[in-house]
């Protein structure tokens, strides 16, 4: 059986591939093939069902590697969820653990959100990103909040206003 | 202004796993943003582990605050290299308070300094209220302190010992030179500092090394 195959332009932007064709995209090691554009070979035959992630993405492994799909194969639509074969030569970059550091430095000068949407993106960041993170803290509060969440509380000045898990001051939400 | 509480008392795993996040940190930003409720500072004084809270803490920015002086201590560890000292911005027209300065003198003496390489206070912070403690805190710095910034006026003694430090190389206070010490321009550590490419010079009140 001939293998189906798309092709994409060069340049051709990842969310595009992802939001407009459901591609796989994949957060889980660094194993992964990603880049920006490239060709894209079916390879769905014989591999487990991509299931939604926490963050809502598709996620897929390389064939033959799990369990056989539930369902019978859908040739129309299993032309569709393939593996990509992508440069990888960015997460390479992201290996090296000095230089993810130092990306990740340079990413919370910007500020902290984006430094905890960057380590959301892939695992090779996420931990120089969050150790980057941890290393400075401002709020003893902040630090406090990894307790149980029945074992902490923020109230207001009197009392009655009491906010969980938001670092926003009382007054800000009742205006 | 909000309060953090700690509700019940958490498990000893979940103290481990604060502490585990607090070993960590290397550096931290104490202000004025948040109050604890006072129950909470003696849990967090009871389940502390025996390195304290923060053993890797080496920065410490500490903006004096009513509301901090009650558990900067906890920040302190023996691995601090850099403290940098200023005031709340409520007390940067009147002054701090009469009625604190005790306390904040007396949280300046358990300052740690074995490792101290940097000190910086505030110019809001001035007058002579704060010179003991902070005199105090300059005799026990050694020999790893290379900058040291204030406009607080140091003791004679202090100022001898800071400008005698080995490895000082920025400093900058106010005040008179040292009525006792006529040698306080030793010509070889001038030569040590313009090998270096600095220079030790006493300006009327000012005394800096650049």
């Amino acid at each position: 059986m001939q293998t189906p195959s798309v092709k994409f332009d060069q340049g051709s932007p990842r969310a595009k591939i992802r939001d407009d064709l459901e591609l796989p995209v994949y957060r889980d090691d660094c194993s992964y093939r990603c880049g920006t554009a490239g060709t894209v070979s079916s390879s769905w035959a014989g591999s487990a069902v991509p299931q939604p992630n926490a963050m809502g993405w598709k996620r897929s492994r390389y064939p033959n590697t799990e369990a056989a799909p539930s369902r019978a194969p859908n040739p129309q639509h299993d032309s569709v969820r393939t593996t990509m074969t992508h440069d990888d030569t960015p997460l390479r970059v992201f290996k090296i653990s000095e230089l993810a550091r130092v990306i990740a430095s340079q990413v919370i000068l910007i500020s902290k959100e984006s430094a905890v949407n960057l380590a959301r993106t892939c695992r090779c960041l996420e931990e120089p990103v969050l150790s980057t993170l941890w290393e400075t803290q401002e709020l003893l509060s902040t630090l406090l909040k990894v307790l149980p969440e029945a074992n902490w509380d923020i109230g207001g000045t009197t009392g009655d206003n009491t906010v969980r898990g938001l670092d926003l001051p009382v007054e800000g939400l009742n205006a | 202004m909000p309060q953090f509480r700690i509700v019940g008392d958490p498990s000893p795993e979940a103290w481990n796993r604060v502490h585990r996040y607090a070993s960590w940190m290397h550096q931290t930003y104490l202000d004025q943003r948040w109050t604890f409720g006072e129950d909470t500072l003696t849990k967090l004084r009871t389940n502390s582990p025996t390195s304290g809270w923060f053993p890797a803490l080496q920065d410490l920015f500490w903006r004096i605050a009513q509301s901090n002086l009650s558990y900067v201590d906890l920040f302190f560890s023996p691995h601090l290299t850099k403290i940098s000292i200023s005031t709340s911005t409520s007390w940067r027209s009147s002054g701090v308070p009469y009625e604190i300065l005790p306390a904040i003198a007396s949280t300046l003496s358990t300052l740690p300094t074995t490792a101290l390489q940097s000190l910086w206070v505030s110019p809001l912070i001035s007058g002579s209220a704060l010179r003991d403690p902070l005199s105090s805190v300059v005799l026990r710095c050694g020999p790893s302190l290379t900058e040291f910034i204030s406009t607080v006026p140091l003791s004679d003694a202090a100022v001898d010992h800071l400008i005698r430090l080995p490895h000082l190389f920025t400093c900058r206070i106010e005040g008179p030179p040292p009525s006792y010490s006529p040698h306080i321009c030793l010509p070889s550590r001038l030569s040590q500092h313009s090998h270096s490419g600095g220079t030790l010079h006493w300006n009327g009140f000012r005394c800096s090394i650049d």
